[in-house]
């Protein structure tokens, strides 16, 4: 079908899930998570020193090493797992868009809504820490790194979380799984095994982006980082698009 | 008219006190549990990963006695936390988030059994689910170790296996409370599997960063709260830095409110809330 | 004769251990076709094989001459309307058929003028900027119906329609169904299983059983198919004794069953069209006075009743 149908198709969509993950409930969450944020690192900053390290340590352990990828299995596993279950997916699987192109739908409107909220959430903490201690352009710099490392991780970790969803009845337990037990546990060994992670690649562009910071005891090309990044994301997306094409909706 | 009785025949059996009603609950808790294969392999990764290596390994290495040295390091090693986290998240998340989703807490609570009758289904169902992981490994570790000791302290060794025990018992059961909170506040069982994971790691990971401030803050961490209760159930001791009274605050802090809020949360749906 | 719109041959599909469609044959032609079958049937199954949103597992299907599984584009000539709730109920109607159209293409100018159409067509105009959470069952099943004639499809597939809806609503509906058929030209394949229904839409069916398609065609010929099933037909009246008496000795009857206040008699009969014509002459012979006569088989349900082998 011509790529004009399926443009307008795809469009709407990505505002029908944008809207649906915005609107959501769970929003009562992301608006914890940042007054949490906010509180530690608030909290951090009266008693600490207040260093750009110590502001930086805080946003790589609260926000880029746990609440990226945490956030993205919560939105992202349930994302296409819900419709299928509630059967809300039923407009969509019975429209002529074809499936790939409603994947990738589900995919762009994930991907926008996790980094706007990861943004907010730590442009909250920036706040609460910089301008409780002292705010300068390295200061704004290290808010602008971050941002483009949690899109960047919001792209990554939703291709993959978006995959399990289609292709397992109970995605959130693998994603568990592999975000406490695999990126947690096995990515913090010492060895070419901790490579074999998506949080360590993002920290490799970090700790060339940031120079404050645990970030920075990353140590790698981020160009390749970049590519590795590029391709995970390309591989989940390609494979979860043909599994929902081949998936029976009963 | 009254009831037509072809077919009918009214049962005359005797029905059991409300007191041991409970025990349904708890039975059909291990036997959901036992028939899903997710928690199947996870218990069975778990306790290899956790358990099983340990016993051989400790078992063949030449040891005078059980020693509560030993046993407290291998309650207190992360991949059993870990794993008791994961259980825990499985095996409470749809205690109450699937009768909450399906309207039955108002059928259970409505004659066939009282709001304290079901919480203690609840809590025993999830403790004896849990034990599978949580008890039963450990005191094999530690009869495992006593049986292939070469000293001849065999009392001692029995003392650590009480200890191992008391210990087991209480490992298996802190983390429940706050499952079964979690449970109450969400009618999906996902969110709330994932929510509990949350609330345990968030705290562990708040707790590990104003822990530089005040080694008081590690009572943040229930991790680092069941790793200490472990070392004093063996006669090991706090850690210096750390306040008595504190320690026993963050005790009560895990188990009690939350389960005074589960009662409360029963209670409320039970009258269709 | 039009060409069929579905032809499906020897089709079956499982989930797991469980059998929605066994051995499944029907074509099905253009105007408005009954499924008929009760709960557990396979008309659910059939309809998710129409779509594609599952496929065969032996047989083939073909809708419109095309296979439909993997087969999005042809889904711009199907409109589905589901028996079970999917409506966003966060949405507003217009917010609804704007995503609807949305995913067939439509936008703009187009697409509000259309959504206003078919509002108007199922009746929902005024409701329509209400959160559809708030909807009887009835509204939400306009809706559906709304959504799934949004884009002007050739063929019209709606699962239960009528379900959960009082009677008012269930006329206004048959009659909107009858109606896209009549005046707007849609194939319609509906099903359900309260069986006059289904004869107040159409008289062309399918009767499904367990998976299996055991009749189809035109209720008449169908009702054919039952000429050597015995037919019970009540004939009441004054002075039927002798009337009874004399039918007992006739070839064609089965049985007969005298009311205890002889107000009525019930008849057995093995080919009815038989009793009915030597009628006159029995009414001759014995001096009876007919009141009325009627049969208790001559509807779907008897007819299903016999052909699924109750």
């Amino acid at each position: 079908m011509e790529l004009g149908f399926h443009l307008v198709g795809l469009r709407a969509l990505v505002t029908f899930s944008s809207k649906k993950l915005l609107l959501n409930r769970r929003w009562v969450i992301v608006a914890l998570m940042a007054a949490l944020v906010a509180v530690v690192m608030l909290y951090v900053a009266s008693e600490g020193s207040g260093t750009i390290d110590e502001g930086s340590t805080l946003i790589n352990t609260l926000i880029l090493s746990f609440l990226l990828p945490i956030m993205s299995l919560i939105y992202g596993a349930s994302m296409i797992r819900n419709e299928i279950d509630d059967r809300s997916i039923t407009q969509v699987v019975t429209s002529p868009m074809d499936r790939r192109v409603a994947y990738i739908g589900y995919y762009l409107s994930l991907c926008v809504v996790l980094s706007v909220m990861l943004v907010i959430i730590e442009s909250v903490g920036w706040a609460s820490f910089f301008l409780t201690t002292s705010v300068d352009g390295e200061a704004v710099e290290l808010l602008l790194s971050y941002a483009l490392l949690l899109v960047i991780g919001s792209f990554v970790y939703s291709s993959l979380f978006l995959l399990l969803g289609v292709v397992f009845r109970q995605p959130i337990y693998l994603g568990l799984l592999y975000v406490f037990v695999w990126e947690a546990l096995v990515g913090s060994l010492p060895g070419a095994i901790g490579q074999y992670t998506i949080s360590y690649y993002i920290k490799v562009i970090g700790s060339h982006l940031i120079p404050y910071g645990n970030i920075t005891q990353f140590s790698g090309d981020a160009g390749v980082a970049a590519l590795v990044l590029a391709a995970l994301a390309a591989v989940f997306l390609i494979i979860g698009a043909w599994a929902f094409r081949e998936k029976e909706i009963p | 008219m009254g009831l037509n009785p072809i077919e009918y025949r009214p049962w005359d059996g005797q029905r059991s006190k409300h007191a041991r009603r409970f025990l349904v609950i708890a039975d059909s808790i291990l036997r959901h549990n036992l028939r899903s294969k997710w928690f199947l392999a996870v218990l069975i990764v778990g306790t290899f990963l956790a358990f099983a290596l340990n016993i051989i390994f400790t078992s063949i290495t030449p040891h005078e006695s059980l020693t509560p040295e030993l046993m407290a390091s291998q309650m207190n090693n992360g991949l059993f936390y870990i794993f008791m986290v994961i259980l825990v998240s499985m095996v409470c998340s749809d205690l109450l988030a699937e009768d909450s989703r399906s309207n039955s807490l108002v059928l259970y609570l409505s004659r066939a059994l009282r709001p304290e009758g079901y919480l203690l289904g609840k809590l025993t169902g999830a403790f004896i689910t849990l034990a599978i992981f949580g008890l039963f490994p450990p005191i094999i570790l530690a009869i495992a170790v006593t049986a292939t000791q070469s000293g001849p302290d065999y009392l001692s060794s029995a003392k650590v296996i009480l200890e191992t025990v008391v210990a087991g018992i209480w490992a298996t059961f802190f983390l429940i409370p706050i499952g079964l909170m979690v449970s109450s506040l969400t009618s999906r069982r996902t969110y709330a599997a994932v929510g509990t994971f949350m609330a345990l790691f968030v705290l562990g990971i708040i707790s590990g960063i104003f822990v530089q401030f005040d080694a008081n803050w590690q009572l943040l961490d229930p991790g680092s709260v069941l790793a200490m209760s472990m070392n004093v159930i063996f006669g090991l001791g706090l850690p210096e830095q750390v306040d008595t009274w504190l320690f026993g605050a963050a005790i009560f802090a895990f188990t009690i409110p939350p389960l005074i809020l589960v009662y409360w949360r029963i209670l409320r749906k039970g009258v269709g809330k | 004769m039009s060409d069929p719109i579905v032809i499906a041959k020897d089709v079956s599909k499982w989930y797991g251990s469980v059998i929605g469609l066994n051995n499944f044959n029907i074509e099905v032609r253009s105007g408005i076709t009954g499924i008929v079958g009760p709960n557990g049937a396979g008309k659910s199954t059939f309809f998710k094989l129409l779509v594609g949103t599952i496929k065969v597992n032996i047989g083939s299907m073909l809708v419109m001459g095309r296979s439909p599984w993997k087969n999005q584009s042809q889904l711009k000539d199907i409109g589905f309307c589901p028996d079970y709730e999917f409506l966003p109920m966060d949405l507003t109607g217009t917010d609804f058929l704007r995503f609807v159209g949305g995913l067939h293409g439509m936008s703009g100018q187009t697409l509000a003028k259309r959504s206003s159409e078919v509002l108007k067509l199922v009746g929902m105009t005024e409701a329509s900027d209400r959160r559809m959470g708030g909807y009887s069952k009835g509204m939400k099943q306009r809706m559906k119906i709304a959504g799934s004639i949004l884009h002007d499809p050739k063929l019209l597939l709606l699962d239960e329609p009528l379900s959960g809806t009082d009677p008012v609503v269930r006329k206004e509906l048959i009659d909107m169904i009858k109606g896209l058929n009549r005046e707007h030209g849609h194939d319609i394949i509906v099903s359900s299983h309260v069986l006059f229904e289904v004869e107040r839409m159409t008289h062309d069916v399918a009767l499904l059983y367990k998976g299996r398609a055991v009749a189809s065609g035109d209720i008449s010929e169908i009702r054919d198919l039952m000429s050597d099933h015995p037919h019970h037909i009540v004939i009441q009246g004054k002075g039927l004794v002798d009337l009874a008496k004399s039918l007992v000795d006739k070839p064609y009857t089965v049985s007969v069953q005298l009311w205890s206040d002889r107000s009525a008699i019930t008849v057995e009969v093995s080919r009815p069209d038989e009793l009915f014509d030597s009628m006159p002459e029995l009414i001759a012979e014995t001096g009876c006075q007919i009141e009325s006569m009627r049969s208790l088989d001559d509807d779907l349900e008897s007819l299903f009743k016999y052909l699924a082998g109750w």
